[in-house]
């Protein structure tokens, strides 16, 4: 299995998924993970099970981030074939476009089938292609397609998304969703000194986590806060994650004047994020591009209820009004009113709570996930 | 036992031709099907993409699938799959005593095929980044350097078709002095398959 980041290197949702997806396989497959070194970690590890080969990826200095890509996959290519060459394996398996180069080499080399996890496109992230950049990274996308024997989309609205985009057949396409381990977001006591850390005790807290890029509608959010606090004046919002897109964040909280009641905490760690999540009244998954949502999936285990926008894997994980409130992307008014909903009704807060933990305990956990993954393996064997 | 099948990995081969790489791929393969070789040459060519067979040689031209030009760091690592993919069916076809590679631009994909199928590699140098670019420390120069690098350690030797490049290689690149050697391609091909028949019984005695 070939991907650019794996825990402790976290960039996006990706590092989560195949770290959670490679320790539920290695119960049944053996599994290798050829990735990017970080800093402290160690070069080769086994990881529950899991063998770990962290190749380093910054010898040569790169003029931009597609070169950089390229020349990663110069490193993580070399390492693949290595390992190729001593072990016999069965499948590669990729994720996205920025290990595709080496993978699809590693497929012609060797003659062993390719497997592909598209987690999103270039064209749905940026909302069309303009560029050369863009572009070079949408045909790599299709090449990738075109050359994995099985695809796998982690919510029919990516299926849709990939085969339209692509031309892909659909009995290649695999919806298999993302995970979360339910033990780790159990509910239980909440910690009173973090809390202070953010919130006055009087305080509700409405929370975001994900990164700061437009494509997560973190704007949209803001957008509903003067209007949320109208109806709830003792509400706090808490934003986690780092992006882009964070200087013109705070610059909107402070144009609407709500900059004392909006909380940017950067980059904090896994723990710390699960213990935050404990704290919210409300999880807000504002996205305008969002092929699964795993954030939201993390808040339903948590039992927090959530309000998401009905697009991509968020309208398929969330049933509106059962396990949380769906409101219509980029569309500040809609959030307010299902912020607001949820916070004048502790009853609904409640049940939806409850129903949003089951249905991420029984629908979303890795050992489902693996089953799936395994089936998906299967099937390239079975004539 | 001797060198039978040869597979040739050249960036550029008549009639597309941009300098000496291309008419010195083209002697090179020429030289090894009259002493009998079988020789397979795979290149780049978006204009006559397929297979043939030109005067004994079979060649297999093929093109990069991602159609969009960014940079030559980005081109070289994309296209690199087509040439793994053409070079290993032929490998798994009939089967290849050497791989010769001509220039970092398809040093990747012999390095690759080096690894997986455990071959003999043979690249050429007719210059490097180094010599051919004043501006030496700016980053798209130095990936370049660095590839170059990359490519003359995995390969079994280094034939550099000048002094100047031999020198750099060795002094600046660090490349062992033992493996690189200085070959004029244009002048005397002979004296070069007489290396790359070396390097074929040196491997296989090596491996024994």
């Amino acid at each position: 299995m070939l991907s650019w980041e794996y825990p402790p290197r976290k960039v996006g949702g990706l590092a989560t998924h195949v770290y959670e997806l490679s320790k539920a396989l290695a119960k049944r497959v053996e599994i290798h993970i050829v990735t990017c070194n970080f800093p402290g970690a160690i070069e080769l590890e086994d990881i529950d099970g899991v063998v770990v080969h962290r190749i380093n990826v910054y010898s040569a200095p790169s003029p931009d981030f597609l070169t950089w890509a390229m020349l990663m996959n110069v490193s993580l290519l070399r390492a693949g074939c290595e390992l190729i060459a001593e072990k016999r394996f069965d499948v590669i398996h990729c994720h996205d476009w920025l290990v595709a180069q080496a993978c699809i080499t590693m497929k012609h080399a060797s003659g062993m089938p390719l497997v592909a996890t598209i987690h999103s496109t270039e064209s749905g992230r940026r909302h069309g292609i303009y560029t050369n950049y863009q572009r070079v990274i949408h045909e790599i996308e299709g090449w990738l397609t075109y050359e994995a024997s099985r695809i796998v989309c982690c919510s029919w609205s990516m299926v849709n998304e990939v085969a339209g985009l692509f031309n892909v057949p659909r009995d290649k396409i695999w919806m298999i969703p993302n995970g979360v381990d339910p033990e780790i977001y159990r509910p239980s006591a909440i910690d009173r000194s973090l809390r202070h850390k953010y919130a006055y005790p009087s305080e509700r807290i409405v929370f975001y986590v994900g990164r700061l890029v437009p494509e997560k509608g973190v704007n949209v959010l803001i957008g509903a806060v003067p209007r949320i606090l109208s109806a709830h004046p003792n509400t706090k919002f808490i934003i986690v994650g780092e992006g882009y897109s964070r200087e013109m964040l705070s610059s909107l909280a402070k144009f609407l004047g709500v900059e004392h009641k909006v909380y940017f905490t950067g980059y904090v760690s896994d723990g710390e994020v699960k213990e935050l999540l404990k704290l919210a009244d409300v999880q807000v998954v504002p996205s305008i591009y969002e092929p699964f949502g795993i954030a939201c999936l993390e808040g339903m285990a948590s039992g927090i209820p959530v309000v998401v926008s009905d697009t991509g894997g968020l309208s398929e994980i969330v049933e509106d009004g059962f396990t949380g409130l769906k409101v219509p992307p980029d569309n500040s008014d809609a959030i307010a009113y299902a912020v607001n909903r949820l916070l004048s009704n502790s009853a609904l807060r409640e049940s939806m709570s409850k129903r949003a933990r089951e249905r991420a305990v029984e629908k979303f956990s890795w050992r489902t996930i693996a089953n799936l993954t395994t089936k998906m393996y299967d099937s390239i064997f079975i004539k | 036992m001797a060198l039978k099948k040869v597979l040739v990995l050249t960036p550029e081969y008549p009639p597309r031709i941009i300098g000496d790489v291309s008419i010195n791929a083209r002697l090179v393969s020429e030289r090894m099907v009259n002493e009998g070789i079988l020789t397979s040459v795979i290149t780049y060519d978006d204009w006559r993409p397929g297979e043939t067979v030109e005067d004994g040689i079979r060649v297999s031209r093929v093109v990069s699938k991602i159609r969009t030009f960014y940079s030559i760091l980005t081109w070289t690592p994309l296209i690199t799959p087509e040439f793994v993919r053409a070079s290993s069916n032929i490998i798994r076809g009939e089967g290849v005593d050497l791989v010769v590679s001509f220039e970092w631009l398809t040093g990747l994909s012999a390095m690759t095929i080096r690894t997986i199928h455990n071959l003999p590699l043979v690249c050429t140098f007719h210059s490097v980044e180094y010599q051919r670019n004043p501006f030496r420390n700016s980053p798209i120069s130095q990936c370049v350097s660095y590839l170059e690098r990359e490519v003359a350690n995995a390969a079994d030797i280094v034939a550099a078709t000048n002094d100047d490049t031999a020198k750099i290689l060795r002094d600046e690149y660090g490349i062992s002095a033992e493996k690189v050697i200085v070959t004029r391609l244009g002048k005397d091909v002979r004296s070069f398959i007489s290396i790359c028949r070396q390097v074929v019984e040196g491997y296989e005695s090596a491996d024994a």
